[in-house]
């Protein structure tokens, strides 16, 4: 073989790897939009705790997982990264927006990415807005998206993360309550609120902020299923799906058998168990 | 004939030489180098899960302690040297590659945390004995070509295992995907999350067998002269700036996604950028000639972008973003470029100790400095609270760890021109 055609082998065998990422970074994410015939949305929120489990193990595929049991239209997901050397550098919100077929939007926190929220939706999102919270240290954000479930009926979905400070939390629900009372269309605020719904703040968003309680309003009488964060069983009740706008709750739980027959350790990807609410419009 | 090898390209000289060996010399080194990738990058958050993140399913710390207590097998490699004294340089030339190819095989079938962070620094740890062995032999073995084009084989590889890595994590959407199940399905997902391993066994056996196969390439029959010579450098330069280029490409440069992010500009044209800066710098030690590749004046200007790139994430922000993001990821280039010219110095010959030596210290060392600088970067994001006066000073830090890697990759190149001096002298 003639040293010139060497050369173009080897010169081809590196354009491979130029066309392979020009190729795979061009594919838009296919979304199968559904119809909405029947007037329903099912919302999921889930703090993925950065993709690690109650095993210690970094493993997103079974964040995917544990999303997929339910398969949401909906989500809100806090914790999120990217480009983070804790996270094997992954784009945690486009690989999983990727790998469910969804819309999304990340807003990562100021703090290098390190608390970001995402919305991802099955319907189009036709248009985004982010705020950074009033923070103390660990910066938190509030997201929102507008998302169109037909020609002519449009909701606003917000996601957030409240911070661990009391201060944070209290000066955050007056943040995301200044947001909110802007809009006029049916909501949903879901997310990380790092408190229990005997405080003062969460007693502010439903009656101030005119929300409804969804998982406590669908389990009433019953008290609705704990969320995060201890071993081997959840202690507390700090994700919630708050709505206003809408007609009836179909459903409402806190999803915490992911995998039946495996053990909880190995299902779990996250610290948090997800919240899944089925509202009717 | 100075002047005839300083006009040749590394692609000449391979095409002359007739002693060099495509398994041996290139796709061993570049499925190890693969391995070592994946595991360090795999090793990192283990470690920071167990020092920093609250989860619960430890025994207490047990579990925690045990994963910090890997950073000391990051020592091994530096004893290379006595365990190639008391087995021989081919067993345990042989020994590393089989640990790291079953080390790495056992990554994929998804075991516990402890077991993975353990197995993942092995990887590591015995990619450093790997790396000091062959590149020795490399320097001592007769190939029929000058040193330099040695180092430049070794270089390449390197390198180009990086491009593999860089088309998994593009086939994965950022992930490697490697990592990831071909068919996601929630019920079937416990056991499909298993097909990787399938295809891990058969990579680590071929790397075992052909290890072994062409492990007379690497330990020809007839003995080499061991040059065990002349002089003492300070490995603390090279390893220093062997450990700020891993800082600066495994937390930024390596993620065209963070890249993205720091600058505010999409992944879709990031991505193919900095793929094509990783190819220039393969085709650049290829098809460059000797003189430019070992000139100064163009490395001190290489290094400018480079360090024009961390200033620009410092000062700039998003101000000028693609312009911006241009840089960082062209810079990726520099970085194996600078790598190289370390991996060169680290050959020339020493007064005391031997090439085993400098050669894992340089690895040894190399990976210390990387998590020392890690950790003084996760204080500006995650634990700032602890140090509230370096939040938001990670563009800082990866200021000041470029500048060690230029200032140390410029040391070593005029070291390793007046080596050259006094030898052609």
């Amino acid at each position: 073989m003639s040293l010139t055609n060497k050369k173009i082998i080897v010169i081809v065998l590196l354009i491979i790897p130029l066309v392979v990422s020009i190729v795979y970074s061009v594919i838009p994410i296919q979304v199968s939009t559904p119809t909405f015939d029947d007037n329903q949305v099912k919302f999921m929120t889930y703090n993925i705790h950065f993709g690690v489990g109650m095993d210690d193990k970094l493993d997103l595929e079974r964040i995917v997982q544990n999303i997929l049991v339910e398969d949401p239209d909906i989500i809100g997901l806090q914790e999120v990264e990217t480009g983070r050397i804790t996270s094997e550098g992954i784009d945690m919100a486009q690989w999983i927006a990727r790998a469910l077929g969804m819309h999304y939007y990340y807003y990562p926190a100021l703090n290098e990415h390190a608390f970001g929220c995402a919305l991802l939706s099955r319907y189009p999102i036709v248009n985004v807005s982010a705020w950074d919270m009033p923070t103390i240290i660990w910066d938190r954000v509030l997201i929102r998206g507008t998302i169109r479930l037909n020609n002519s009926f449009w909701i606003d979905v917000f996601v957030t993360h409240f911070g661990l400070s009391k201060d944070n939390r209290t000066a955050q629900a007056e943040f995301v309550l200044s947001k909110i009372s802007l809009i006029s269309r049916p909501m949903v605020l879901m997310g990380d609120f790092n408190l229990n719904d005997s405080t003062p703040e969460i007693g502010s968003i439903i009656s101030v902020g005119g929300f409804n309680d969804t998982a406590k309003d669908f389990a009433d009488p019953n008290p609705p299923g704990n969320t995060s964060s201890s071993w081997p069983a959840p202690d507390g009740r700090i994700d919630y799906i708050f709505a206003k706008g809408f007609t009836l709750i179909n459903n409402s739980h806190v999803v915490d058998d992911m995998i039946p027959g495996v053990h909880a350790a190995w299902e779990y990807g996250s610290d948090h168990l997800p919240v899944v609410t089925t509202l009717q419009y | 004939m100075a002047n005839e090898n300083e006009n040749s390209t590394l692609f000449d000289t391979l095409e002359t030489s007739k002693n060099g060996n495509i398994i041996a010399h290139i796709v061993i080194p570049m499925i190890t180098t693969l391995f070592f990738i994946q595991a360090f990058r795999a090793y990192v958050p283990g470690l920071y899960i167990a020092m920093f993140h609250v989860v619960f399913q430890d025994p207490g710390w047990i579990g925690s302690f045990f994963t910090v207590l890997t950073i000391l097998f990051f020592i091994i490699p530096l004893f290379t040297n006595k365990l190639c004294k008391r087995f021989g340089q081919e067993k345990i030339y042989l020994i590393s590659i089989v640990i790291v190819a079953i080390a790495r095989l056992l990554i994929a079938a998804h075991l516990p945390s402890l077991a993975e962070n353990i197995l993942a620094a092995l990887v590591v740890a015995f990619y450093g004995i790997y790396f000091s062995i062959f590149l020795k032999r490399l320097v001592q073995n007769d190939m029929g070509m000058e040193l330099k084009a040695k180092m430049s084989i070794f270089s390449v590889t390197f390198i180009a295992a990086f491009l593999l890595d860089s088309v998994f994590r593009t086939i994965g959407y950022s992930s490697d995907i490697s990592l990831i199940t071909i068919h996601l399905n929630p019920a079937l997902w416990y056991i499909l999350q298993y097909i990787w391993l399938a295809v891990q066994v058969p990579l680590s056996l071929l790397l075992i067998w052909f290890s072994f196969r062409s492990r007379t390439e690497i330990f020809p029959e007839e003995k080499v002269e061991e040059t065990e010579a002349m002089r003492n450098e300070p490995w603390v330069l090279n390893a220093g700036g062997f450990g700020m280029f891993f800082f600066l490409i495994f937390n930024v440069f390596l993620y065209p996604n963070a890249i993205a992010e720091y600058t505010n500009t999409e992944y879709a044209i990031i991505n193919p950028i900095m793929t094509g800066a990783i190819i220039l710098a393969l085709v650049y030690l290829l098809f460059g000639k000797e003189k430019s590749i070992y000139n100064i004046e163009i490395n001190i200007c290489f290094n400018i972008i480079l360090l024009l790139a961390l200033a620009a994430v410092l000062f700039l922000g998003t101000t000028w973003p693609y312009l911006t993001a241009s840089f960082m990821s062209l810079s990726i280039a520099v970085m194996f470029l600078n790598t190289h010219v370390l991996i060169t110095n680290m050959r020339t010959p020493r007064k005391k100790g031997n090439l085993l030596k400098q050669f894992s210290k340089l690895m040894s060392y190399g990976v210390l400095f990387f998590i020392l600088m890690t950790f003084l970067h996760a204080f500006t994001t995650d634990y700032a609270f602890t140090i509230s006066a370096f939040q938001g000073l990670g563009p800082l830090i990866l200021f000041i760890g470029g500048c060690i890697f230029t200032l140390t990759t410029l040391l070593a190149h005029m070291q390793l021109n007046k080596f050259e001096k006094g030898r052609s002298d």
